[in-house]
């Protein structure tokens, strides 16, 4: 059969579309303009600047409805160009969602009602790590597995919940527990992992750039150089980005290993594209899911990861048909 | 190349499609994702009565688990008091007393630092007290008092206007109480003020009285220009608002990240539970990741509107090592509570006159403050009450008690016990599924959580170490949680289980027979699976 094939272009154009939109529902949410943008730390009342954060509201909302749209389409991508497991995988993740989120529409959008079978919650995380790791596995990016350990923590945290209350567990109960409070340590320790794998391939003078950007917002923040610097940055980190285990002392440690790490990803797009746009996606995405447990954030990993493989399956072929067209030539 | 041009006008032409609804459709779309947050379960226990002396110990808690919920800081910045609890452990049951529901949640929380059962004034490090005022509605009864530094003992007494009061969120002013009396001086009538203090904070003159030199008061629309008109109109020895300047205001708390505390000053232990009321699905709720209070304002919430059990072991505890009980709720551990049982309100328990029962602070909170619900007037926050008395009447005690809205609806019990592994609080809430009714129809009860079984409902979770210098913005709580009142009899979700799981299955089911090459499976399940791939697209695929 006729391998199916796609112009790296569009995927190229689509991935762009996906991380900007990221990136957008990241800083563009109501948590961010309202909570951590120090207003009232300024004197100013949420309620005079509400109406003139609105306007960004809606584009936070909006990148978040694109992500929503986007993600099937992904799949559906990744279903129609793969075959085997990956696809039986990718297929039932889509079909699983569907199913989840139609679910949550009949019911009703804004009921608080809706209780998703702990079994079904659990089953469809696994089936969500499976995919990811296999992805990973078939597109030979092995720095790639570490930068999934955070989201592993995340899983965890939410797997062994739900097995606490389906079970009546304290144990699974305290398993949950912790691998919560060890997200923050681990991005810390996934940033400085995945900075050593891949520092000689990177860019140096990418890094550099983003790593002094964020030493300078480290020492500021650690010195509280303005009233209300720290705590914007520090209420950032558990109430944007949603990470568990945050500790008072890890707010400019990680900011400084974080830019460090996105110099490393964004270094890499000569030498390694898929890794590169890949680690751009895993990290906006990591950050907008963590422990939040909505399906477009939980599969945000698994998005990162069909990207990558996807990208990575295309340069794959690109090679061999310029191989195969030398040969034809000769 | 036309195949590329026409492959780039496709995708073009869904990203265009797909911007487009989501800009309009963002509101909805927003919340259709489905969502299977953490979740702590109320089991339901038939004839379950809680021991609000001793809370944790009653036998129906042994057979529900723990729910271990992890905490973050509230202000996570190097050198800061917040977050010294790690984790918060919950557990959650219901019952029915006289076919009446009530909802019991258990918390645990190592100690960390002193036991403390203090509550003093919130102080920083360098001495100056934290937000030195009271919290008022404006009005005609906010004045100015101006002194001069080097002589605190006399001042003069104005009237402000409404919009140049200093107001946190807007129509509440910052105010402490002050009393004007007139004294007779040598037949001479001398106004005094009582309880006026400086921008610290401080009582001014010492404590002592402070002679008034000149008065100017607006009361209710009439002026009053002298003290034997302010005697005339029957107003010797009233309550009044003095507006606070130059104090500590919400936006200082941000040069601070840290409390003074020793073993003999201390703040109150808490422990506290937000119960989401919605308002969120308009406002990116789903995107507003943690239920916090944001910082530089009288605690408005990031998202939606919600209701706050605050539990403190002083003044609310009614424990015997609770001092500080009675506090400012107008409960009293020797006589009644003032406050009415409408009999709309159905509550067999009789919360709130139970012997060993504290209290909570019941607040509501939303994008603009926090208010006590229930409250008097000059608490640390703005109060809702019954619209029966105006804001005079409260601060001058010109009110029927059992008329004021119901503070006690949520009954406590609080306590700790030394274990090898450490220290740990129990705080222990029961309250009625619902409190329709327990104000008599003035409204109490839209600013509370009412409960039904077989729903969910979004709950954060929240711990003060007093013992450890965290109070007001410093203290650790989590993430939103779901809290899931199980039914008495099976979940109608779980009906929707085989269905889910049969889509989560199916596409993975042709692979699994051909790798296990399992005959019987094949026979009985392909002609289902061949309509299924063939809606699919993928009639061809060989199986």
């Amino acid at each position: 059969m006729e391998k199916r094939r796609f112009d790296f272009n569009l995927i190229s154009s689509f991935l762009i579309i996906y991380l900007i939109a990221e990136f957008l529902e990241l800083f563009f949410n109501r948590e961010f303009l309202v909570s951590v943008l120090p207003f009232g730390l300024a004197g100013i009342s949420i309620n005079t600047i509400e109406p003139a954060l609105r306007f960004m509201y809606i584009v936070g909302g909006s990148s978040y409805a694109l992500l929503l749209f986007l993600q099937p389409i992904l799949l559906g991508w990744g279903i129609y160009v793969t075959k085997g497991w990956v696809r039986a995988l990718l297929a039932s993740v889509l079909l699983s969602t569907f199913g989840a989120d139609l679910l949550h529409t009949y019911i009703g959008i804004n009921s608080t009602a809706l209780n998703l079978p702990y079994q079904f919650s659990m089953a469809y995380v696994l089936l969500i790590v499976v995919s990811s790791l296999y992805i990973v596995h078939l597109s030979g990016r092995r720095a790639f597995y570490v930068l999934l350990i955070p989201d592993l923590l995340a899983f965890s945290f939410l797997w062994f919940d739900w097995l606490s209350q389906g079970m009546g567990n304290n144990t699974a109960s305290i398993i949950s527990a912790y691998s919560g409070y060890l997200i923050a340590y681990s991005i810390m320790l996934v940033g400085i992992a995945f900075t050593a794998l891949e520092l000689k391939r990177t860019s140096f003078k990418t890094v550099s750039i983003l790593g002094s950007v964020g030493a300078l917002v480290a020492i500021a923040t650690l010195l509280n150089v303005i009233p209300g610097w720290g705590f914007a940055i520090g209420v950032a980190f558990p109430y944007i980005f949603g990470i568990l285990g945050i500790r008072d002392w890890m707010p400019p440690i990680i900011f400084l290993i974080a830019f460090i790490t996105l110099g490393v990803a964004l270094g890499l797009r000569k030498s390694d594209k898929a890794l590169s746009f890949g680690a751009l996606s895993i990290l906006a995405g990591t950050v907008i899911f963590d422990s939040v447990p909505l399906t477009t954030y939980m599969l945000a990993p698994l998005m990162a990861c069909l990207l990558m493989f996807l990208i990575s399956n295309h340069q794959r072929e690109k090679i061999e048909n310029k191989m195969e067209r030398n040969v034809s030539a000769q | 190349m036309a195949n590329g041009y026409t492959k780039l006008l496709v995708v073009g032409a869904i990203v265009v499609i797909a911007i487009l609804l989501a800009s309009y459709g963002a509101d909805f779309v927003l919340n259709s994702a489905a969502q299977t947050t953490s979740t702590v379960t109320a089991y339901y226990v038939p004839n379950a009565s809680p021991d609000l002396g001793n809370p944790g110990s009653e036998s129906f808690w042994s057979t529900i688990p723990w729910t271990s919920v992890p905490l973050v800081p509230t202000i996570p910045v190097p050198g800061g008091i917040a977050g010294h609890t790690h984790f918060v452990y919950v557990k959650a049951a219901w019952t029915y007393v006289d076919n009446v529901p009530y909802i019991m949640i258990l918390m645990k929380a190592r100690n960390h630092g002193y036991i403390s059962w203090m509550a003093c004034p919130e102080t920083t490090t360098t001495g100056k007290l934290w937000q030195p005022f009271a919290v008022d509605h404006a009005g005609w009864w906010i004045v100015n008092v101006s002194y001069k530094q080097s002589n605190e003992s006399v001042a003069s007494v104005n009237c402000i206007p409404v919009k140049d009061q200093i107001q946190y969120p807007p129509g509440e002013a910052l105010a402490n109480p002050i009393q004007i009396i007139a004294v007779n001086q040598s037949g001479k009538l001398v106004g005094e003020i009582l309880g006026a203090t400086g921008p610290g904070g401080h009582p001014l003159n010492g404590g002592n009285p402070i002679v008034i030199t000149s008065l100017d008061l607006n009361y209710s629309g009439h002026m009053i220009t002298s003290i034997s008109q302010f005697v005339k109109m029957g107003l010797n020895d009233t309550t009044w608002g003095q507006n606070a300047y130059n104090e500590f205001y919400p936006e200082d708390t941000a040069k601070y990240v840290t409390l003074f505390y020793n073993s003999s000053y201390m703040y109150p232990e808490r422990f506290a539970i937000l119960w989401s009321l919605g308002g969120a699905p308009s406002d990116w709720y789903q995107i507003a990741y943690t239920p916090h209070m944001m910082p530089g304002t009288s605690g408005a919430i990031s998202a939606g509107q919600d209701e706050l059990w605050v539990l403190n072991d002083n003044p609310r505890a009614n424990n015997t090592q609770d001092f500080g009980y009675p506090g400012p709720t107008l409960f009293s551990r020797n006589s009644t509570p003032p406050y009415a049982h409408y009999a709309a309100y159905n509550d067999p328990l009789n919360l709130g006159y139970l012997k060993d029962q504290g209290i909570i602070a019941d607040a509501y909170v939303n994008g603009s403050s926090i208010y006590y619900i229930g409250g008097v007037t000059f608490m640390g926050f703005p109060a809702l009450n019954t619209p029966q008395y105006n804001t005079w009447d409260l601060m001058n005690g010109m009110y029927n008690a059992s008329k004021l809205w119901n503070p006690s609806v949520v009954a406590t019990g609080i306590t700790y016990h030394q274990t090898q592994t450490g220290t740990y609080w129990y705080a222990e809430f029961v309250r009625t599924f619902s409190t329709v009714g327990v104000s008599g129809g003035q409204g109490e009860s839209h600013y509370q959580v009412q409960l039904s079984p077989g729903k969910t409902y979004h709950v954060a979770f929240a711990v003060f170490q007093g013992g450890a210098g965290e109070s007001v913005d410093f203290k650790s709580i989590s993430f939103w949680y779901n809290l899931y009142i199980e039914p008495a009899s099976s979940s109608s979700y779980v009906a929707m289980l085989p269905l889910l799981m049969g889509l989560l299955i199916a596409p993975m089911v042709p692979l699994s027979m051909k790798t296990l090459k399992y005959p019987l499976l094949r026979l009985v399940a392909l002609p289902f699976l061949k309509t299924f791939l063939k809606v699919l697209g993928h009639g061809k695929t060989k199986i």
